[in-house]
């Protein structure tokens, strides 16, 4: 049986479509939940798309906390089951409380579009198989992840920061060159960069994306 | 607005853009917002303080002062 996967939408949202795609690729079962349906008991993994979600009021993720659908979201993060956050989804995850820190405008002050280098640390949830270093799309103007220095600390200290932009030229800014995180009960992700939108390998993003999905629904597939 | 040492580019974006502008003794900017609200006059201050803290700030990052106006 393959692993039904909700894939939230929000007014604003526009990764759903890619995500959704992505997923049916690896051979999981995705379907698109809208925020105010909040049904997510039968999923086995939640992924919350990048996009504009309420057309960034307020700031990035801001007014999505406070959706219908964040509740059961924390519940469902709270059995345990993985949760993947991309690029608006890891602000809306982030603003939810269910990951730390803050999201700041790039330092840059530039909205950034292109390839970038990761590091890749290892996770038994989401990056099973996945190379120590890989290529992934990012796409963003709100992408300084600001980590108090304590807390970033025991993120390094507890193996969780999963993603760092390499040392090529890309700097948004974020603490600690961090790309992706764990929570603190490493089943919910946050990450800046595009996995979805690398999951083909005769297009020019690759598919390094390919294989955090699957890692993500491992055995579930 | 953002806490004093927290990253601001759109502040530096303003700073930088009065300058172009000649207004060379504009030392430094940052930048925050204003959310006017109209609230009934049954509603407390904590009631405020608890939408200002739930929704309207990030504390981590940003600072607020709030006041009413009759």
């Amino acid at each position: 049986m393959s692993a039904e996967v909700a894939v939230i939408r929000f007014p604003g949202t526009n990764g759903d479509r890619d995500c959704m795609k992505a997923l049916k690729i690896i051979g999981a079962d995705p379907r698109i939940v809208w925020h105010e349906d909040c049904d997510l008991s039968t999923a086995s993994a939640v992924v919350v798309p990048g996009g504009f979600s309420y057309g960034d009021y307020l700031w990035p993720g801001r007014i999505a906390r406070a959706s219908h659908v964040m509740n059961r979201l924390r519940d469902f993060a709270a059995s345990g089951r993985p949760v993947l956050g991309i690029c608006n989804g890891f602000q809306i995850l982030v603003e939810a409380g269910l990951l730390q820190g803050a999201f700041l405008r790039n330092a840059t002050r530039r909205f950034v579009c292109r390839s970038v280098e990761l590091g890749v640390a290892q996770s038994d949830l989401f990056t099973r198989g996945v190379a120590a270093e890989i290529n992934l799309p990012v796409a963003h103007g709100y992408g300084c992840y600001f980590l108090p220095p304590r807390e970033h600390q025991l993120a390094l200290d507890e193996g969780r920061i999963l993603f760092t932009y390499q040392q090529d030229g890309f700097d948004n800014g974020s603490t600690g060159r961090i790309a992706g995180i764990l929570g603190e009960k490493r089943n919910v992700l946050g990450m800046m960069p595009h996995p979805e939108r690398a999951v083909d390998s005769r297009l020019s993003g690759g598919a390094a994306g390919r294989e955090i999905f699957e890692s993500m629904i491992g055995g579930r597939r | 607005m953002p806490r004093e040492g927290i990253l601001d580019p759109e502040g530096a974006a303003i700073r930088d853009a009065a300058r172009r502008l000649g207004f060379d003794a504009i030392e430094e900017a940052r930048s925050g917002r204003v959310v006017v609200l109209e609230v009934a006059d049954s509603a407390g201050e904590a009631t405020i303080a608890d939408l200002v803290d739930r929704l309207l700030v990030n504390p981590l990052i940003e600072e607020c002062r709030w006041e009413r106006i009759e």
